[in-house]
């Protein structure tokens, strides 16, 4: 399996895309941290840049790469390797080389830009949103045959978890904001992997408490250890449940 | 060798192969013919494993090909269009494969018949369609399989590599299986030890060349196979 791995990380790492993300990626969190005189404004500038760019570039990558590779992924079938050493080694290597170039040119503006106090929540959160959205992207394109098909459904779910479901949401609270249901938006972000890692990352920071009810009564939630315990396993829920369905269609596929 | 047992395969609601039965031996040169969607490259998948099917078995040197992927140590296979990732290198594919498959090059005439050494470092993806196919035929034969199988070997190819490949062929079938599948019948006719036709997922005959052009009365593979798919295209 590694060696398969290696060398699909090798073929990645080269193509021209992977360096002009990278760069884009220091260039935008470098450029925030010189425009703005306050760090905590920058990080969450930069912060939510990511919310929309890792989901939707993610998505769209990992799924090109499947469908563009599919001859080579049928040669490789035809070697004595079981199938299921040739799924983990294709999404080792698109997960890994995307965690890899979205990593370290924010990573790299954190620390030369700032004191470094939020260089694990933006990690984890970059770790999280691209792990998820991998085994969302493998889940789809195993799952659906035809191309186009697939970046099509791929693009509609990257817009439904960045604004559909939000916007859903607020019409909900709205339609019930004359009863106490503060309590139920913390449920209902644990079904959007994007509000979650917003969630994680702003009750870091001070302007939680700008929030109103609604905040107070997450910043108890997430700030508590249990709180953000569950946050995080239902963020791994998020990353596993499509990866294995993922596996699963990718052992019985017709190639 | 490659012992068909009862198969049978769907996709979706569509039969694509019906109770085809076949056994082929070491030292044939079988071509696989049949009009497009008669179920031929299906035919090749079920048994590279690429393909699941609903029935029957097959089974190489005695072991059903469902027991694990180990039996593909014995098969080189020739895809009709290789497409590889763009930015590996020649020398990194032959490299994988080699780890892949735990075994070093045994089998290195293509290779240097196709002077593939002079392009070894270049990106997979830089290479025209024909020198694709050298590569696909190199890495094919690359390891001394015992059964080959080459879907469309000589499309693509140009006349002296062709002619290479061909030759190649025809020194390895006296030791090896290998199945063919080509349109271009005058290659078949050069190489072909039988032939292998089907017609909408059926086995419709498997019989030696010579046997089927005394049958026929013609002397070319061509007019035999277009007589016959006349004659069943006027019964259908």
């Amino acid at each position: 399996m590694m060696q398969i791995t290696k060398y699909l990380i090798l073929n990645i790492l080269k193509s021209r895309f992977m360096a002009a993300y990278a760069l884009l990626l220091f260039l935008l969190s470098s450029g925030l941290f010189m425009l703005s005189n306050d760090q905590d404004k920058a990080i969450i500038g930069i912060h939510n840049v990511l919310l929309i760019l890792i989901p939707l570039v993610v998505m769209i990558y990992s799924v090109s790469e499947i469908y563009n590779s599919t001859d080579f992924i049928r040669l490789l079938l035809t070697q004595p390797v079981k199938r299921k050493f040739i799924f983990f080694s294709q999404f080792i290597s698109n997960t890994a080389v995307l965690l890899a170039i979205q990593l370290l040119p924010i990573v790299l503006s954190l620390i030369l830009f700032s004191d470094g106090s939020y260089l694990m929540a933006m990690g984890s959160n970059i770790f999280f949103l691209t792990l998820i959205f991998s085994s969302i992207s493998s889940f789809i394109a195993y799952k659906i045959d035809e191309k186009i098909k697939g970046i099509g459904m791929t693009i509609f779910l990257g817009i439904f978890f960045l604004a559909i479901y939000d916007g859903l949401v607020l019409l909900l609270i709205q339609a019930m904001s004359e009863y106490p249901i503060e309590q139920y938006g913390i449920v209902l972000c644990l079904f959007n992997p994007i509000d979650m890692c917003r969630i994680l990352f702003i009750f870091k920071m001070d302007i939680s408490a700008l929030m109103g009810l609604t905040g107070a009564v997450m910043q108890k939630f997430v700030g508590s250890n249990l709180g953000s315990m569950i946050i995080h396993i239902v963020l791994c829920f998020w990353a596993i449940i499509p990866m294995s369905f993922a596996a699963k269609f990718f052992i019985k596929k017709d190639y | 060798m490659i012992h068909i047992q009862h198969l049978s395969k769907k996709y979706h609601q569509n039969q694509v192969l019906t109770n085809i039965n076949l056994h082929l031996k070491k030292g044939m040169v079988a071509g696989l013919i049949g009009q497009n969607g008669t179920g031929k490259t299906t035919l090749i998948k079920c048994i590279l494993g690429l393909t699941q099917f609903h029935e029957g078995d097959i089974c190489i040197n005695g072991e059903s090909i469902l027991n694990g992927p180990n039996y593909r140590k014995l098969i080189g296979y020739m895809a009709q269009v290789g497409r590889y990732p763009e930015k590996m290198q020649v020398a990194q594919l032959f490299e994988m494969m080699k780890q892949l498959r735990q075994s070093d090059a045994t089998d290195t005439e293509l290779w240097e018949s196709f002077e593939l050494h002079k392009i070894r470092h270049q990106y997979l993806g830089q290479l025209s369609g024909g020198t694709t196919q050298k590569v696909s035929a190199a890495l094919a034969f690359m390891f001394n399989p015992e059964i080959l199988i080459l879907d469309e070997p000589t499309a693509g190819l140009d006349p002296i590599a062709s002619e290479i490949l061909k030759d190649k062929i025809k020194k390895e079938s006296e030791h090896k299986l290998i199945l063919i599948t080509s349109h271009i019948l005058n290659d078949l006719d050069e190489i072909a030890s039988h032939v292998v036709f089907l017609q909408q997922g059926t086995l419709l005959f498997f019989e030696t060349l010579e046997q089927l052009k005394i049958k026929s009365g013609h002397q070319k593979l061509g007019k035999t196979i277009a007589e016959i798919m006349l004659e069943r295209s006027a019964i259908v």
